[in-house]
């Protein structure tokens, strides 16, 4: 239960190939998760897990976009993020690629090329 | 084998049998707060002392022999509490909580951290107990039970504390809240307040904010039967996070910190 999610995380696994590759996928969110946020901090729950997930402030801001269920492309995703942070969508990329990449080893999203 | 000796506590009802009539004296002197009103109740935790010393206290949760009369006793009110935490419904996590002025702390620690020892001192400065061991919840409402067992203390907080001797039991002292000056607090209102204890001192000022993910996730770390149904507990700790003002306490001096922690929640200093 200690584990942290965070969205200044350096680039994801697999490198910048990677993230291009993933940028098209699509992202769901499993059923059953169970999140509770506090204060801009989001702490989910997996179905059928006993490990929480912790995210930081903009680990959350991912999160919050794909709780209301949408965009559930990467990189619209990443366009939605850049736009708040007023930043461009390629300078944040990699950093949602890697939440995305956590939230699914965490068995919180799915994700699928169509 | 004397009469049982009943007790009720989070629902949970615990026959004590005990073949030392002297000891289950003892044990009802000490615990008289969870004594059962009633012997109706279906038993659900048998819990058995026999012989006369050493003394043997069995039950399903624990199966040990004591030398001497206070480490029977000792013994006998680890295996109610083992009973009890393990047979409740409710959520259950491991805490110190107390009440005053419509204020109700929470302090979420494990075993040795001095939760019960700042329970004590809060009690000697004219808080209400509610328990040294478990905030209980309702799991949809979220409402408060009490289970005020008595408070176990060692022998270096019992000297910090400036209390007389209280009942021996193995090495540490008890006290029931009566004998500290408190009364228990049956029907505590909502938490209000949680408190992390800080021992690493990491923290110059003895008591500051913290984030409530934070105190989301001690609770969870230290829940007794969230097992039960992990989303649900997450919930129902989340909506009384939300709604608590949450601190971090760096623990020095027990009565010290009791007066800081005092002095934040009731919005006023009394140092004393």
């Amino acid at each position: 239960m200690e584990d942290a999610i965070c969205l200044l995380c350096p680039t994801p696994e697999g490198g910048l190939s990677y993230v291009r590759a993933v940028a098209t996928e699509f992202v769901v969110v499993n059923a059953g998760v169970t999140a509770v946020a506090l204060d801009g901090r989001a702490t989910l729950l997996a179905p059928g897990s006993t490990d929480l997930v912790l995210l930081d402030e903009r680990a959350t801001t991912v999160w919050a976009l794909l709780a209301q269920g949408q965009p559930s492309r990467v990189e619209d995703l990443a366009r939605f993020v850049g736009r708040q942070a007023g930043l461009e969508p390629e300078d944040v990329l990699a950093a949602v690629v890697a939440v995305v990449q956590q939230l699914q080893h965490a068995g919180v999203l799915t994700m699928r090329s169509t | 084998m004397t009469a049982p000796v009943h007790l009720h506590a989070l629902d949970v009802h615990v026959a004590v049998r005990c073949q030392d009539a002297a000891l289950a004296e003892a044990l009802q002197i000490v615990a008289v707060d969870l004594l059962s009103p009633s012997s109706g109740h279906p038993v659900q935790v048998v819990v058995q002392c026999t012989g006369g010393g050493p003394w043997r206290v069995r039950s399903p949760h624990l199966d040990e022999e004591a030398a001497d009369r206070s480490g029977a006793l000792e013994l006998l009110l680890t295996a109610v509490n083992l009973g009890v935490v393990a047979h409740t419904t409710y959520l259950a996590v491991h805490a110190g909580v107390v009440t005053r002025s419509g204020r109700t702390i929470v302090l979420p620690a494990a075993s040795g951290t001095g939760k019960s020892t700042l329970v004590a001192a809060l009690l000697t400065r004219g808080w209400s107990y509610v328990s040294d061991e478990a905030l209980a919840l309702e799991w949809s409402s979220g409402r408060v039970r009490p289970y005020p067992r008595p408070v176990a203390l060692s022998a270096w907080s019992s000297t910090a504390l400036h209390l007389g001797p209280g009942t021996a039991a193995g090495r540490d002292q008890v006290f029931v809240p009566r004998s500290l000056g408190a009364a228990v607090d049956w029907s505590p209102g909502p938490v209000t307040d949680v408190v992390l204890l800080d021992r690493t001192g990491a923290s110059t000022a003895p008591i500051s904010g913290c984030h409530r993910q934070d105190v989301l996730v001690a609770l969870l770390r230290r829940g007794f039967t969230h097992l039960q149904d992990l989303p649900a507990a997450m919930t129902c700790l989340g909506r009384l996070v939300r709604h608590a003002e949450v601190h971090r306490l760096v623990l020095g001096n027990p009565r010290t910190s009791a007066a800081s922690l005092e002095a934040a929640v009731l919005g006023r200093t009394r140092l004393s």
